[in-house]
């Protein structure tokens, strides 16, 4: 594999650390594409110099985790819109 | 007779009116009139403020679960959807709400609401039900020049009158309300009930002492003995001609009476009022608008006045000449409509088109003693003929009469033949019920009921069934057709090859033949881990054989019903899934024993008819409606999801208990309260005890985010399982569901809480402690205004449970010094066992060697420990100079602090950072594990607990466990735990308390005398977490 993308959501250092060296052990890894969601600013210039140093190429993006992201059905109201699609689908009797 | 009272009108603006008086009075008078019957009151969750004050005012008057909540469709101004289809849409599924509390009759008390989320209709989609509406009065479409010349409130109101012509009975609150009915809508007579009207207890005759009097008046700037009028909206009340008549009365009268207009008057409307007094020549101090009077000034106006004057052109009773009559007042009235029935005294009456008219019984009532004397001995009589219990019992009356003549409706099956699809699977072959040569059978019989489409994939295997003259058609055909058949029948058995048919049963629910009690095979592995987790909890993931548990539970859910051969099935389904399922399921026993396919036929005709009659979930038929009205679309159809899914819980089911461990879930510190929490939950989520009748959720909230999730990410990583879902779902809960608050966070959701007690969920919070209210100097004041907010919160909860009784005791005491005891609501306050195990497998801090050499410096001398964050309610620095003084006089002690840094003051954490001490007589290990805290409570001598205030005292619990003795401070959670097993100190701030207290400890050891904490109890967490499982699922027993 030699392109791979990550999404960080990371605020702890334990977790960053982990990723990095996620990324920094694969060795067949040539470019990363990472997503940050809500990532803490000093993390990502952190990244940018590991990844800067071992030659690996990147790309980043920037998502802020919005109200957007969340499911806001919950299951069973999920279910009532499927058959609501269903019915709705079918012609009328 | 079991009866639904519509009450919405208590919550809309009509509530603070006229039409919520009535209400309120009426049902008050229903339920105190009859023990036979039985009433439910129905809310409307889009009020979700009013549900708990409506609550309030049925206190003890009703059994709290006779008080229901629907949750109509949000609608927005935003949606593009017609408002109108919008209403209809809320209207099925009200209705059908309505029918699934399965009354015998439905009152509706206001038809007529124009609030756009006041959902009102009767027999939109069904007549089932008989239904009784009161009628105030048509003034609105008599008057339809005034009153309806906007088009859309036209539409509106002529609607509604299409709904009042449905209705079975027509409760009038007047004789002449009721012949409105007759007259303009054509209603008919024999439906007609006047029920007549009432007022509140509260208006009598008063003796009104003359400060009162001279108060209230100058209040309302009057002056002078004053005639008083009820005004109101709209020419009906006649107020105009009243002006005028007042301004033709002789002058004596002019100056010596004030006219009080009572009446909440708009600055518009002021302005023309104005202008007609000047027209006539009215001096401002001669007629006066009072603007809007509450009732306790009410009452006092109507004991003051001279004479009430009701000039109205229209009423629909009349409650001012009634209210006024009560209190003793001469009344006298226009002869329109209901008021004569009101008043009753034809002396009394005028034609209140006539000014004149109006004029001479105005001079007549205040100067003609012997005319007043008339009216007030009329007051007398004629108020008592009106009461709510006999308007209550005419109500009951009416609706047992028309029950009574009501044709008795049994199972009535459809005299149509009707369309029935049978899907099958290849797999069917083999079936060990429903294989092909039985279900030829069946469907012979059943031939004679149904026009029967058999539809299957592989059409080659059941192509002889075409030769008994049965349709066949594929799965595809069907998908885009389904809707022609009035029933659908799905044969189920356990096999892959049933995949496809549970997946289309998802989307077009109907009946299932039921082949074996298992279904597991019919799914995919990674559909069966999402049926073990529906099915059974995380308690069912942790099973090592997923495949020895039952994936039945969303099935038996969507579907119309079940019915099987197997009476065994019967008993399995009731075993996992409880005895609810009975109701969905129908056992043919005697289909096997050679019975005639005519026989065998009208059995499983009945049976599913019986299932599509009584046990069809609503939300089908709501569905069903929406779609063939095309009520569904783009703009509407995710809240109409949402409505559904919230007013029709799926059954059967688990009641849930929804646990909040939002902390936790955020960031987990290992704090106290998360140890609380991930021990409890440990409990509850791995053994069976807890999983049975109840389904354990913990559940999370997110700032700035109304409402929660299932913590499923957290979870099966807490318990070490595969993920379940990509993402975390919104939580659904129902009515018995339990939401515990069992982590300590300060995302405000209060509006949540009160979403989820209207839905009748019973709200639980832990309360570790209630220090930052008590002792608020020791918290950071952030601290203190968040938990204000969230204590705040609290109070809508059911119920609490303190960690232990002093803090138990304590926050009985704080509800009482805030008054709350004086509240109808309160929380009950109860307190469970904390447990306390140290857990032994943690790993150690520092590495092996190092550790043993700090335990061996540490124990160069006796060691007194204290273990707790260092935040100034735990008093290290009045310890560390305890121990100044003890080092000071020689004495050879070490003090060792386990803790970590919390928000001690600059200096205090200076001085202990720069201890001259520190690393030879005094330790502060700020991160240790479990397992070196364990061997440092074994080396100890003695463990001083000396904090200000503590929800519980977990250290002691936990030097118990190693026999070290305990030097404690006296404060009462320290008694409740330690008991008579520790040495106390007096609870000041003074060093030399805490030396003196350890000199002491000292010297009785010497003597071996020191209280000993071998005989404490303690609990395990196992112990604790059943102990609030118990307090939980019903605090009332304990």
């Amino acid at each position: 594999m030699s392109k791979i993308k990550f999404f960080v959501l990371s605020f702890f250092k334990k977790n960053i650390t982990r990723i990095i060296y996620y990324i920094l052990g694969s060795k067949f890894l040539k470019w990363v594409v990472i997503s940050f969601i809500n990532t803490m600013p000093s993390f990502k210039i952190f990244l940018i110099y590991k990844l800067d140093q071992v030659g690996i190429n990147f790309q980043f993006s920037e998502v802020q985790m919005s109200k957007d992201l969340v499911p806001k059905l919950t299951i069973r109201s999920e279910y009532m819109l499927n058959i609501m699609d269903s019915y709705k689908k079918v012609t009328i009797k | 007779m079991r009866v639904v009272i519509d009450i919405q009108s208590l919550q809309t603006d009509a509530g603070h009116r006229g039409i919520g008086r009535y209400t309120l009075n009426l049902v008050c008078g229903l339920l105190k009139n009859t023990i036979e019957d039985q009433f439910i009151l129905l809310l409307n969750g889009f009020y979700k403020d009013s549900v708990p004050e409506i609550k309030k005012l049925f206190h003890q008057k009703i059994n709290p679960q006779d008080i229901v909540t629907w949750f109509p469709p949000n609608y927005s101004s935003n949606h593009t959807f017609d408002k109108h289809k919008w209403h209809t849409a809320s209207s099925f599924i009200k209705e059908k709400f309505i029918a699934s509390l399965k009354p015998d009759f439905i009152l509706v008390t206001s038809l007529f609401d124009e609030q756009i989320n006041a959902i009102t209709s009767v027999n939109s989609i069904s007549d089932d039900i008989p239904t009784a509406v009161i009628l105030y009065d048509l003034i609105p479409y008599i008057y339809q020049d005034i009153f309806l010349n906007n088009p859309d409130k036209k539409k509106w109101y002529e609607s509604k009158i299409e709904y009042l012509k449905k209705a079975d009975l027509l409760f009038s609150i007047s004789n002449s309300s009721g012949q409105e009915a007759i007259k303009y809508i054509d209603y008919p007579q024999y439906k007609v009930f006047n029920i007549s009207s009432d007022i509140s207890s509260d208006f009598k005759k008063l003796n009104v002492s003359k400060a009162l009097e001279d108060k209230t008046k100058s209040k309302y700037n009057l002056v002078k003995p004053f005639i008083m009028c009820i005004g109101g909206l709209g020419e009906h009340k006649n107020i105009e001609r009243l002006i005028i008549a007042f301004s033709q009365l002789p002058l004596e009268i002019k100056g010596n009476y004030q006219l009080a207009i009572i009446y909440k008057i708009t600055s518009h409307e002021f302005e023309y009022f104005n202008k007609i007094l000047k027209r006539y020549h009215i001096k401002k101090d001669e007629i006066i608008f009072t603007g809007f009077v509450p009732d306790d000034d009410l009452l006092i106006l109507y004991n003051l006045t001279l004479l009430l004057v009701v000039p109205s052109l229209h009423e629909g009773f009349g409650l001012s000449a009634l209210e006024a009559m009560r209190c003793g007042a001469p009344v006298v009235a226009s002869n329109c409509t209901s008021l004569p029935e009101v008043v009753g005294l034809k002396d009394a009456l005028f034609d209140p088109y006539s000014t004149d008219e109006i004029a001479k019984i105005i001079v007549k009532g205040v100067t003609d003693g012997g005319f007043r004397a008339l009216l007030i001995d009329n007051a007398k009589i004629q108020s008592i003929k009106f009461s709510w219990d006999a308007t209550s019992l005419l109500a009951i009356g009416a609706m047992k009469n028309c029950l009574q003549n009501k044709d008795v409706k049994s199972i009535s099956y459809q005299s149509k033949r009707l369309k029935l699809a049978l899907l099958l699977s290849l797999s069917h072959l083999n079936s060990s019920i429903y294989n092909l040569s039985n279900l030829k059978n069946i469907l012979i019989g059943l031939n004679s009921y149904y026009d029967i489409t058999i539809i299957a994939d592989e059409i080659s295997f059941i192509s002889e069934f075409a030769d008994y003259g049965f349709e066949l058609n594929r799965t595809n055909w069907f998908l885009s057709n389904f809707n022609s058949f009035e029933r659908i029948v799905y044969n189920i058995d356990n096999t892959f090859e049933c995949n496809f048919l549970i997946k289309i049963f998802n989307k077009i629910p109907g009946v299932i033949l039921v082949n074996s009690f298992e279904i597991n095979n019919c799914y995919t592995s990674d559909e069966v881990t999402k049926e073990i987790y529906l099915n059974h909890g995380y308690y069912g993931l942790i099973q090592k054989d997923l495949q020895i548990l039952p994936c039945n539970l969303s099935v038996y859910q969507a579907s119309i019903g079940l019915i099987t051969e197997n009476p065994e099935y019967l008993l399995l389904a009731k075993k996992w899934y409880g005895e609810q399922i009975q109701e969905k399921f129908k056992v043919i026993t005697n289909a096997k024993n050679n019975l005639s396919p005519e026989l065998v036929g009208q059995n499983y005709f009945k049976a599913i008819e019986g299932l599509y009659k009584f046990s069809k979930p609503a939300y089908l038929d709501i569905i069903n409606n929406l779609s063939s009205a095309q009520l569904i679309d783009i703009g509407n159809h995710l809240e109409i999801a949402k409505s559904l899914n919230t007013n029709f819980a799926p059954y059967p089911r688990k009641k849930q208990i929804l646990v909040d461990i939002s902390e936790i879930v955020k960031i987990d510190a290992n704090t106290g309260i998360q140890r609380v929490v991930k021990s409890i939950l440990n409990e509850w989520l791995k053994k069976p005890v807890y999983n049975s009748d109840w389904r354990i959720e913990p559940i999370y909230c997110v700032s700035n985010n109304s409402g929660y999730f299932y913590a499923t990410k957290y979870v099966t990583n807490f318990l070490g399982l595969p993920s379940i879902w990509s993402d975390d779902y919104p939580i659904d809960a129902w009515e018995g569901d339990v939401f515990l608050r069992l982590d300590l966070g300060f995302i405000d959701q209060s509006t949540y809480f009160l979403n989820l007690k209207n839905r009748g969920v019973l709200l639980y919070s832990i309360i570790y402690d209630i220090l930052p209210l008590t002792i608020p100097s020791f918290f950071p004041k952030v601290t203190e205004l968040n938990f204000k907010k969230w204590i705040n919160a609290t109070l809508l909860f059911d119920g609490v449970f303190c960690i232990s009784r002093s803090v138990a005791i304590e926050f009985d005491h704080w509800l009482a010094k805030n008054d709350l005891n004086k509240s109808k609501h309160r929380p009950v306050v109860k307190w469970f066992q904390l447990g306390a195990d140290l857990n032994m497998n943690g790993q150690f801090s520092l590495p092996l060697i190092e550790s043993l050499l700090l335990i061996s410096k540490i124990k160069s001398n006796p060691i007194f420990l204290v273990v707790s964050t260092l935040e100034p309610r735990k008093a290290h620095f009045q310890v560390l100079k305890a121990f100044d003084i003890l080092w000071g006089k020689g004495f050879k002690v070490n003090l060792c602090f386990v803790g970590k840094e919390g928000w001690l003051g600059k200096n205090e954490l200076s001085y202990i950072k720069r201890h001259s001490k520190l690393n030879n007589n005094f330790f502060w290990l700020n991160k240790v594990t479990d397992h070196l805290l364990s061997e440092i409570y074994m080396y100890s001598a003695c463990l001083i607990a000396a904090s200000y205030g503590e929800g519980f005292g977990l250290p002691i619990v936990e030097a118990a466990k190693y026999k070290l003795p305990i030097l404690a401070r006296n404060i009462p959670v320290f008694k409740e735990v330690a008991g008579t097993g520790a040495l106390y100190f007096d609870d000041d701030r003074k060093p030399e308390t805490i030396a003196d207290a350890v000199e002491l400890w000292l010297r009785l050891r010497s003597t071996n005398e020191q209280p000993i904490s071998d005989n404490l109890n303690f609990s395990t967490w196992e112990q604790s977490a059943i102990d609030l499982f118990m307090k939980v699922i019903d605090p009332n027993k304990f």
